[in-house]
Order: C-alpha cells, then structure tokens, then sequence
C-alpha cells in the first residue's frame, strides 16, 4: 500500500488546515512556519524528530517569504508544501528531498489553485441568477460557500494524496539511482536554504 | 450599529474570500458579510434583491482590511434604504466601494503581507533559537513560541478587522481623508524595526550552535546573499544557483 491511514487523515488535517490559507480567516495557522512544528507535534514527537519539523516549517516558510499573494497572483501552496515535505520526513526520505519535493508540491498546486478560482466563476454567476430572478435568500449565499470550501477541500486532500502516493517511492527511488554529483549538489543546496532564508528577511525587514 | 450587527457581520468576514474567483474576486465573499444588514436595512424583497445584485459586482481588497469597506457600505446602504429615490447614494456607495477597495488593499498588503507576516517569522524564529537554553521542555517551548507569535499576530489582524467596520461605518464618506490620517507608515516602520532587531538578535544566537569560524562563514553567507537580493534575485533563482554552483564543484573536485 503507497500511503497508510494515518497518512490518509494527516493529509486531511493538512486540507481542512489549508483552508485557513485564503479561504477561511487567514490567522497564520496554515503558514508553513506555523504548520510545520503543529505537523511535528503530530507525527513525529514519539519519533523524537519534532525539532526537525520545525526547521523543514521554518525553510519552507523562508523560501515563500518573498511571494506576497497580491491581487490575482496565485502564489505555491505552503501548506501543500510543508506537509509534503514533513509527510516525507516521516517516511525516511532523506530531508533535501523532502524539502524540494515539498516545495515542488507546494508549486504543482499553482494550476490547479488557478482552475478552483476559475471554476469558482460559476458559483458567483449561479448566485448572480438566483438574486436577478429574486430568488436570493441568505441561505442560497451560505450554500455557494460550503460548496466552494468543500471542492477546496476536496482538491488539496486529493492533491497532497496522490502527490504522497506517487511522489514517496519515486524520491526513495530516485535518491538511490542518482548520481553522487546531484545528491551532494541538492544536500549542500539544503544547507544554504537558511541562509538565503535569512538574507531575505534582512531584506524584507532593513529599516527604510 | 449594533454589537449584534458588528459581531455577525465581523465573524462572516472570515469567509470574505471563500468563493475568491477570477472575475468578481471578493464578490460572494463580501455579499456575506453584509447580508444580515442589508437584510435588516431592506424591507421589501424587490430592494433586498437589487441590493444583493449590486453587492455581487466585482470587488477586491487585503481581507484584514475589508472591516472598513464593509462599515462604509453598511452606512451608505442604512442612508439609502432610508430615501424615497435612493439611486443617487446607491451610485455615491458603488462607486466609493469600488475606490476605498484598492485603496486598503495598497495599505494591508504592505502592512500585513510584506510587514507583519516577516515580523511574525523573524520572532518565531528568535523564539525557537531559544529552545533548550531556557528551563522549559522542548515540546513546550515550540508550543509557546506558536502560540505567541499566533497571538501577536492576529491580536493585531483581528483589531485591524473589528475597529476596521465601526470606523467604516462612522467616517462614511468621509473615509478616504480618515483613512490618511492612520499613521501606517509609523507603524510599518516600527514592526520593520522590530522584526530586523529580532533578526540580529538571531544572528547574536549563531554562536549557541556552532563554532567562530562556521559563525563567520554564515555571515558571510547571508551578507553575499544579502547583495545578490539588492540585484533583484528571487529565492528560486538563488536555489537554483546555488544548486548548479554545488554539482559543477562536486564534479570538478
């Protein structure tokens, strides 16, 4: 079996907690420093790994740190991302691969962000119908948004699923057939994530 | 208004961007919002209709700062409701929701999104430098470093929505020369002030986790880095770099 049932109610933790991102309040919970040391406490605290969700949270949220969700800009998941990687994490991938699985994850989601909103489209127009033929009710607004949260729910859970599913064996797979030159290239490349991770804040944070 | 309208209408909020779409952005979102006052303002279903189609026009803005967009529209649609011909304040609202939305939107993103969200990293990650070297178990320790840069954060965020829909609805018209006189920028430039003492106060913990020469190393890391982002480099282009840097050394070595 590719992904076990604890794996299957983690990933829908991580989608009803990913809700909190855009859909639902936007109190943080769902940002990767956030998300990663909760995930931590979740899975790997008996494993004695807590710590080591904490950082993978911490150089997740690091390297998402200067994509700002403006306007109509669909930034990567980081939700998606650092779930991946922590799920990962827990499975013994080896944590460079984790990460940028993770982060893989987290950008794989953009399209499919990208179709929810375009989707969602008709919802507003269903709404629009009911309110020019007076048909509007209080009701019909809450029932478009239940409908709304649960397709989101429903994507992120199959995403982060069948992305678990498909992407854990493939990486212990790949880890083992490549060549040193790349695994050394991605383990010392997962060193440096805080560093750049810390010039960015120093970036966005120098007094102005 | 009252404490029970603002409640109501301060805890939908939270759903402002559950339908985000497209074309219409915050549309259903915002709708929600207002319904309960709009349903209150509203007597006869053919205005109520009328009212909710308008409120499903296009509308965009920083969700911590709808509060004031929606007090604004909550003032303008109690003034209309009360008018015998009230297409006149019906065309002032529209037109002032759709300037005031941008408006909070330029505010909050820098605000919230490129201010108070890194100063809420740059103190999580001060904090859990801390762990093992205070007296608190380390499971304890992340749960209360969490909980507090949580706290911080939405204490401010959740003030921002909830004062956000009174002082809308009290400035009315007048919100744009009001919203000016709220000293953002004070306040931006102290959490950045903040955040970047919380960073070099990091930096002062380096030497807790490793030897002088890795400090010095790391500083100079983060200060080559540092000059690379003043070129305008994102992160994604460092990593990959870095990464094409890293393999090309292993293979020439």
């Amino acid at each position: 079996m590719f992904v076990s049932l604890g794996e299957v109610l983690l990933c829908a933790l991580v989608a009803l907690l990913e809700l909190e991102a855009t859909s639902v309040g936007q109190w943080l919970v769902s940002r990767p420093i956030i998300l990663g040391p909760l995930l931590g406490i979740f899975i790997q605290a008996s494993a004695g790994r807590l710590w080591e969700s904490a950082q993978m949270g911490l150089w997740v949220e690091f390297l998402l740190l200067d994509v700002l969700p403006v306007g109509g800009v669909v930034p990567p998941n980081g939700a998606l991302a650092v779930a991946g990687a922590i799920l990962l994490q827990a499975r013994g991938v080896p944590d460079p691969v984790c990460f940028f699985l993770g982060i893989g994850l987290g950008w794989g989601f953009v399209p499919v962000e990208t179709w929810i909103r375009q989707y969602r489209v008709r919802f507003s127009k269903s709404l629009e119908d009911q309110f020019r033929d007076f048909r509007g009710t209080g009701i019909g607004i809450l029932k478009v948004l239940l409908k709304s949260l649960i397709l989101q729910f429903l994507v992120v859970f199959l995403f982060l699923l069948v992305g678990l599913a498909v992407a854990g064996p493939t990486a212990i797979w790949l880890w083992g057939v490549s060549p040193e030159v790349l695994r050394e290239g991605l383990q010392r490349t997962y060193e440096v994530v805080p560093w750049i991770g810390m010039a960015t804040l120093f970036w966005v944070l120098r007094p102005r | 208004m009252k404490l029970k309208f603002r409640w109501n209408i301060f805890l939908r909020s939270f759903l402002l961007q559950s339908v985000w779409n497209f074309e219409r952005m915050q549309n259903v979102g915002f709708l929600f919002c207002i319904w309960p006052w709009i349903f209150h303002s509203w007597k006869d279903g053919v205005s109520l209709q009328a009212a909710g189609l308008r409120h499903l026009e296009h509308f965009n803005t920083q969700p911590y700062m709808v509060g004031f967009a929606v007090g604004l529209t909550c003032r303008l649609e109690e003034q209309a409701s009360q008018m015998d011909h009230p297409q006149e304040v019906v065309e002032k609202l529209m037109k002032l929701k759709q300037a005031v939305g941008p408006s909070l939107a330029g505010i909050g993103d820098v605000f919230f999104w490129g201010t108070l969200r890194p100063f809420g990293v740059a103190l999580l990650l001060f904090l859990l430098g801390l762990t093992g070297e205070v007296p608190v178990p380390v499971l304890a320790w992340i749960l209360m470093a969490v909980a507090g840069t949580l706290l911080i954060y939405n204490g401010f965020a959740l003030w921002v929505r909830w004062r956000g829909i009174e002082l809308g609805y009290v400035w009315g018209e007048a919100i744009g020369r009001e919203l000016q006189r709220i000293p953002w920028q004070g306040w931006i430039r102290r959490f950045r002030m903040g955040g970047f003492l919380l960073l070099v106060a990091c930096l002062m913990e380096l030497p807790i986790f490793m030897p002088w020469p890795e400090v010095a190393k790391v500083l100079a890391l983060i200060l080559f880095f540092l000059v690379l982002k003043r070129r305008g480099l994102g992160n994604s282009i460092l990593l990959t770099g870095v990464f094409l840097f890293s393999c090309l050394r292993e293979y020439l070595l």
